[in-house]
Order: C-alpha cells, then sequence, then structure tokens
C-alpha cells in the first residue's frame, strides 16, 4: 500500500511539474519573507534610533539654550537688585538712611549675627552626579543581539554553583 | 532553444553588471586613487571637532550678591548662499544695530566661494536687538506678497550664534577691585587677573558626529569657579559714595579708601577714584590717565607722610626706647645726618609727652625717638610692618613700595630722621592700612585677602585667615592705641564720631618731585581704627593733590568721620556705652 501511494506521487510529479515549481516559490517566497520582516524590524527600529538621537541633540541644544538664559536671568535679577537700584527704590518708596539719632539698640538674648553666604556644601559631602543616557539610546539593534549572544554564551561557560574565585595569600 | 539562450544572456548580463558593481565597490572602499579623498570626504561631513568652553565662575560679595556674571549676546553672521537681498540686510542691521550700512552692505553683497560662505557682520549683539531682527525676518518670510518699493524684502541668510560674555551687574562697583575679562578672553586687573585661570575652568574639545547612531550624552564640562569676595556690598557701595564727593569736593586728582578687619585681614571695602565701568572697559583711557594706576590701593607706592608716625611710635615703645614718661623739649628743629628737621609749622612745641608728639604731629620729636631707637632697631621693625615689600594679596598688579634701608647704597644717616614721618620711604595705602592692623589686633598682622570662598566641583572652600607677622606686643599695641585715641580726643578732633571711642592719626606729606619737595600740594591721608577697645575695622583714607586744602586734618579727617558713621551702622557695632553695658550684666 505504501509503495502505491509512493508510485501515485511519483507519477504526479512528472505529470505536473509545477507542483515543484510551487514548492521552490513557496520557499523562496518564504525566505524573501523573514528577510523583508528582519529588514522592516531593523528598520523600525534604526528609525526610532535615529530619532531619540535627533531628539537627544535637540535636548542638549535646549539645554544650553535654558543654561543661557538662567545666565541672562541671573544677570537681570542682579541688576534689578543692585546696590544703586535698590537704594533709589527706596528713597522713592519714602526711607530715609539710618541716621545716629534714629537708631536704637536692643539687646536680645541669643541673637545670631548675619552668617556669611554659603553657596555650596564643604568638602567631603557627597554632590550629586550629572546623569547618563541608558545605553539602549545608543544601541542598534545588532548590537543588542551581539550582547545578548554575549551574555549567554558567557552564562554558559559559568558552572552552575562554582564559587567565585578567591584572591590567594 | 531560441528563449533559453535570450535568458542566458540577459541572466550573463546581470551578472557582468553586478559583478562590476561588487568590483567597483570593493575598489573605492579598499583600494581606488580615491579612498583617501573619500574617506577625507567622510570624516569632514561625519560631525565636528567643538571646543567647549566653560562659563566663566561668578563673583559674589561676602553675602552672595552677584558682582560678576555673564549673560548671553549673539554674533550676527551670514550664509551668504541664502542671501537674497543684500540692500535690506543692511538696512535692518544697521537701523537695530550700531553697524554702518555701508560695511554690511559690502560684506552681504559678496560672492559666496570655497573660502567665503558665512562672514560675521557684528558680534556681542544684544538679545534685545537679535529678537527685533529675528521677529522681522520671520515676518517677511511669512509675507508672500512684497511690494517694489518696500526697503527690505528678505532677511533671508542672517544668521544669530549665541554665546556668553561678561556681565558686572552692579556696573562700576568695586571695579578697581574685580579688574575686567576683555573680549580677547583674557582677565585684566584685580580678581579677574588674579584667579582668570579658576574663574575659567578648562575648555574641552569635543566630537560631536552628525550621525544620530553616534550621539553621546556631552561630557560634563565644570563651570569656571566661583568666588566670594571678603567685600561688602554696602559698604562698598557707601565708601565710594563718600570718596567719589569728597574728591570733587576738594578738588583732588585722585582719591583710596581702605577698610580692613584687622581680626581676619579681610578687606571688606577697597574704594578707587577715579575707576572704570567694566561693562564698557574699552573706555579705560578717557577715566584713568596713564600714570594713575587701575587699582592705586596696590598699585600706588607713595610718601605717606604724618600717618606713619603711629609705626615710629609703635617701635620706640615697643623697643624699649621711650615710654608713657618720656619727655621730649621741642626745640623745633633737629639735625640728623647732617639735615635740618622742622616741625609742619616751624614752631617749638617745647615739653611734650608722646601723646602731645603725636597730637601735634611734631616731626622734630619722631626724628628723636628714631635716634633713640637706632637705625637698626628702626628698620627691622619697619620691615616687621610689612614696610618695603609687598603684602602678598590676591589681588593683581600689587607693588613693594621702597624702603631704603643701612646699607643700600643709596641710604644716608639723614633717612633715618625723615622716614621717622613717613618721608623719604613709600607704600601703598595697603601696606599701610596693614601695618596699621598691627595695632588694632594685638600686634598682630594677618594676611590680607580678597578672596572669602571659593566653590569648585560642587564645594565650598574656606581658606582660614593666616597670621604673617607679629612685629609687636599686645601691649604696645593696647598702649599706641589708647594714646591714639587720646590724642584724638584731646584735639577735638573731626574724626571723631560721638559714642564711638577711636584711635587714628593724620598725614599730610609732602610730594617729591625731580626738584625736591613741594608743600604745594600734598597727599592727605587718615588711618584709624576702633572702637578703641575691640578693634573691629581698620580705615584708610588717602586724597591726591587736594586743592580745597593742603592739611590732611582739614581733608581727610571729616572724610574718616563720615564713613565710620555709616561703617558701624553697616556693621552692627552699637556705641561703646551700649556694646560695654551689654556686655558686662
Amino acid at each position: 500500500m505504501i509503495k502505491a501511494a509512493r508510485d501515485t506521487l511519483l507519477q504526479a510529479y512528472p505529470n505536473a511539474p509545477w507542483r515543484s515549481q510551487v514548492q521552490v516559490i513557496g520557499v523562496f517566497a518564504v525566505g524573501l519573507v523573514s528577510i523583508a520582516m528582519l529588514a522592516g524590524l531593523y528598520l523600525v527600529v534604526s528609525v526610532q534610533a535615529a530619532t531619540l538621537g535627533r531628539e537627544i541633540q535637540d535636548i542638549q541644544a535646549d539645554i544650553l539654550e535654558v543654561q543661557r538664559e538662567n545666565a541672562n536671568l541671573e544677570t537681570r535679577l542682579a541688576e534689578l537688585t543692585s546696590a544703586a537700584v535698590m537704594e533709589n527704590r527706596a528713597l522713592v518708596m519714602g526711607f530715609q538712611p539710618a541716621s545716629e539719632g534714629s537708631r536704637e539698640y536692643l539687646p536680645v538674648p541669643g541673637y545670631v549675627s548675619r552668617q556669611a553666604v554659603v553657596l555650596a556644601p564643604p568638602p567631603g559631602l557627597a554632590v550629586p552626579q550629572g546623569t547618563e543616557f541608558p545605553i539602549e539610546l545608543n544601541q542598534t539593534l545588532f548590537q543588542w543581539f551581539e550582547d545578548l549572544l554575549r551574555s549567554a554564551n558567557f552564562e554558559a561557560v559559568q558552572e552552575p554553583g562554582a564559587a567565585p574565585e578567591q584572591p590567594g595569600p | 532553444m531560441t528563449q533559453h539562450w535570450r535568458f542566458s544572456t540577459i541572466a550573463l548580463a546581470f551578472t557582468v553588471a553586478g559583478l562590476m558593481i561588487l568590483v567597483k565597490l570593493v575598489e573605492v572602499q579598499f583600494a581606488g586613487p580615491d579612498r583617501d579623498f573619500l574617506l577625507r570626504q567622510s570624516d569632514i561631513y561625519s560631525g565636528t571637532w567643538i571646543t567647549v568652553y566653560p562659563s566663566r565662575g561668578h563673583i559674589y560679595d561676602r553675602w552672595g550678591n552677584l558682582l560678576a556674571a555673564n549673560e548671553a549676546v549673539y554674533q550676527i553672521g551670514l550664509d551668504l548662499e541664502a542671501v537674497i537681498d543684500p540692500a535690506g540686510i543692511a538696512y535692518a542691521v544697521s537701523l537695530i544695530t550700531d553697524e554702518e550700512y555701508d560695511r554690511v552692505y559690502q560684506i552681504a553683497s559678496q560672492e559666496p566661494g570655497p573660502d567665503l560662505r558665512f562672514p560675521i557682520i557684528a558680534d556681542y549683539v544684544p538679545y534685545d536687538d537679535v529678537e527685533k531682527l529675528d521677529n522681522l525676518k520671520r515676518t517677511l518670510a511669512s509675507l508672500e506678497a512684497r511690494s517694489e518699493d518696500q526697503p527690505i524684502k528678505s532677511l533671508h541668510g542672517l544668521i544669530f550664534t549665541p554665546h556668553l560674555t561678561r556681565s558686572y551687574p552692579e556696573g562700576d562697583l568695586a571695579s578697581n577691585v574685580l579688574g575686567f575679562f576683555s573680549r580677547n578672553g583674557q582677565g585684566y586687573y584685580g580678581v579677574e587677573e588674579k584667579y582668570n585661570e579658576l574663574l575659567s575652568g578648562e575648555p574641552t574639545r569635543v566630537w560631536v558626529p552628525e550621525d544620530p547612531y553616534q550621539v553621546e550624552d556631552l561630557p560634563e564640562i565644570p563651570p569656571g569657579a566661583d568666588i566670594v569676595l571678603t567685600i561688602d556690598r554696602e559698604i562698598q557701595e557707601m565708601v565710594e559714595d563718600i570718596l567719589d564727593k569728597a574728591v570733587i569736593h576738594n578738588g583732588a586728582e585722585a582719591g583710596t579708601i581702605i577698610i580692613l578687619d584687622p581680626n581676619s585681614g579681610e578687606i571688606l571695602s577697597m574704594a578707587a577714584y577715579p575707576r572704570i565701568d567694566p561693562n564698557a572697559y574699552w573706555k579705560f583711557d578717557e577715566l584713568i590717565s596713564g600714570t594713575t594706576p587701575f587699582n592705586p590701593a596696590v598699585s600706588n607706592a607713595y610718601e605717606p607722610g604724618s600717618v606713619y608716625k603711629i609705626l615710629t611710635m609703635a617701635a620706640a615703645f615697643d623697643d624699649g626706647a621711650v615710654d608713657l614718661d618720656t619727655v621730649f623739649l621741642d626745640e623745633g628743629r633737629i639735625e640728623i645726618g647732617g639735615a635740618e628737621i622742622k616741625n609742619w609749622n616751624q614752631a617749638a612745641w617745647g615739653e611734650q609727652d608722646m601723646v602731645g608728639c603725636l597730637q601735634h604731629s611734631l616731626n622734630v620729636c619722631l626724628a628723636w625717638i628714631a635716634t633713640r631707637l637706632g637705625p637698626g632697631s628702626f628698620y627691622e621693625y619697619m620691615l616687621d610692618f610689612g614696610i618695603g615689600h609687598a603684602t602678598g594679596i590676591d589681588l593683581a598688579g600689587e607693588v613693594s613700595g621702597r624702603l631704603k634701608v643701612p646699607g643700600d647704597s643709596d641710604w644716608y644717616t639723614a633717612d633715618l630722621g625723615t622716614n621717622s614721618f613717613g618721608q623719604g620711604v613709600s607704600v601703598t595705602p595697603l601696606q599701610m592700612v596693614l601695618a596699621a592692623a598691627a595695632l588694632a589686633n594685638d600686634g598682630e598682622i594677618m594676611a590680607p585677602h580678597i578672596l572669602r570662598s571659593l566653590i569648585n566641583n560642587g564645594h565650598q572652600y574656606d581658606p582660614p585667615p593666616q597670621l604673617i607677622a607679629t612685629p609687636i606686643t599686645p601691649e604696645t599695641a593696647r598702649t599706641v592705641t589708647l594714646m591714639l585715641a587720646t590724642s584724638l580726643e584731646d584735639e577735638a578732633s573731626v574724626a571723631l564720631v560721638p559714642g564711638y571711642r577711636l584711635a587714628g592719626k593724620t598725614g599730610t606729606a609732602e610730594i617729591p618731585t625731580p626738584y625736591g619737595y613741594t608743600s604745594a600740594v600734598t597727599n592727605t591721608s587718615f588711618v584709624g581704627w576702633g572702637p578703641a577697645d575691640d578693634p573691629q575695622f581698620v580705615v584708610y583714607i588717602w586724597l591726591e593733590k587736594p586743592t580745597s586744602s593742603i592739611w590732611g586734618s582739614v581733608v581727610a579727617a571729616p572724610i574718616f568721620r563720615t564713613v565710620v558713621e555709616r561703617l558701624v551702622l553697616l556693621m552692627n557695632i552699637p556705641p561703646d556705652d551700649i556694646r560695654l553695658g551689654a556686655a558686662v550684666p
């Protein structure tokens, strides 16, 4: 019975050669679609990476712009609160400079006089560090895949449960 | 069969073409004659090396008020390939900025070439002007129809590139201390020059790739260090205001006032007249003549005159050459080394104790005291007081003055007599105030400094005060302080401030010329400190060549009083009775 079926099949192919062609085309199409899918996936990831790269560049430009604006605002604020401007404003508002006759000193127990400015912590105290980009933002799909393989390979060569190497005496 | 041949031919043709492309690709990539050129081209367009200059550090006064900061200004340039209307650009730029129409038009109408594409029209243009130009540019770009008689048709091609520049929000306040930061990237004078490297930070070259895959976080370029000065803005403003008025009122050529904390060596105020606005430092020559230093307090050595007598008296007391019981018979003249020395009024004052010698500022008495000390001891004390060598203050341009000592080829015995009352010796105002600080601080001289704190890499460093010399004992310092306080009170000096016991001494110095000393014009000065029992400040006044009077007691002493009247308020120093009453319950 098996022999009969095999004979029938062998006979069918010479009688209908398109079957072989369809098979070849099918395999080719599967390969093509697979490649297209990979290429498409790669393209999407690439576009996302490129877009993020540009966004990073834009953000860096924005940071510089904000820094310049901050510098301008600091300077403007300092101008508005400069000694001469403040004195003029005080005079316009009706204040008078303190004179010998207008002052009165009162003893205030525990009074702490004006302290010098502290603009930053003294040496020894931790200072917050700047942020860093996560590696994913700089990594292509292939680099990610390569890293994945490399880490998988590294885990494979590690014996499960092996103790970490100890330094000798 | 025929069909099969055709297919084979086409397949062969495609194969050959493919192979040729492949061969060409390999050739271009690895072996072709254009390989190096193409590699260079790819390098050029793959990114840019830029030098990132950290923002220059800020300068604050002791309370955190900004004295020097940064602000954004713009460079206006052109992309010649994009320029449509050179005349319109010239018209708009000349209308809004100070640039000349002809110059801008000449630049804008050039033909672009390989070496000429992005010329610069103007730099350091303020934001307001750039905003007007940018708005105009956008408005014109959005207009579809333009009339032919419209003067500006398009500002296409104008480029605005921002960068930071130095700004001094307080104008000319303390400019003699700050110095200025020029547009060539260098700090000049004062703090800006002395701390230029710290303020500037480290410029860093950074590769900025065009390829978005290669984009990396720009490295953190730390800004230049911030600096907190010992200067008190309110005191500085007060002192400058008084000094400006005093110089004009007295018809003086120039003036200097220094206020020092004798306990720490901190400079609370250092004012000079004339001074510049560092925001327009290029007007330097209009305000400061060739012979006037930028900061006379540290750069101008002159013969101080009678204020110097406090040092001679302190040295003599410390050495034991005189004491409070010593009496000098003033005959109106004394001869030392062949030179005759007389008093300021050419008169003989008779018997005088040491307080009287200071109170009446007797040259003859002080010259006699110097002879009792002897040259060896006298000059040793003067050197210990810091006369003749730079103080080491952290300001650019300090000079050391000149103290001739025995052994120098130009020193004569007569110099001992003249030096004793401040002639024949040159000092800077800072040297003089520092020497006086020894009397105000129990005989100790603290290192003078203008830097209070340094903020670098996120941390604030506060250098501690440093003792640099102890020329006299605490007992001598207190004794001379009390003598000077008494002499001021006895003569009812105009330097006195009600409620506060102050010590001080006037100075009137003749000015040496190529033809000898002249009495027609003088340097008038006053040095004083207080409160006498616990000095918190030393004030030094110097007016150069006043025309209202030649006497320090007339010119400088009232300025001292005006300064101290307001200084005690700003420093929160109550009158002696309240302060001492509060201290002793």
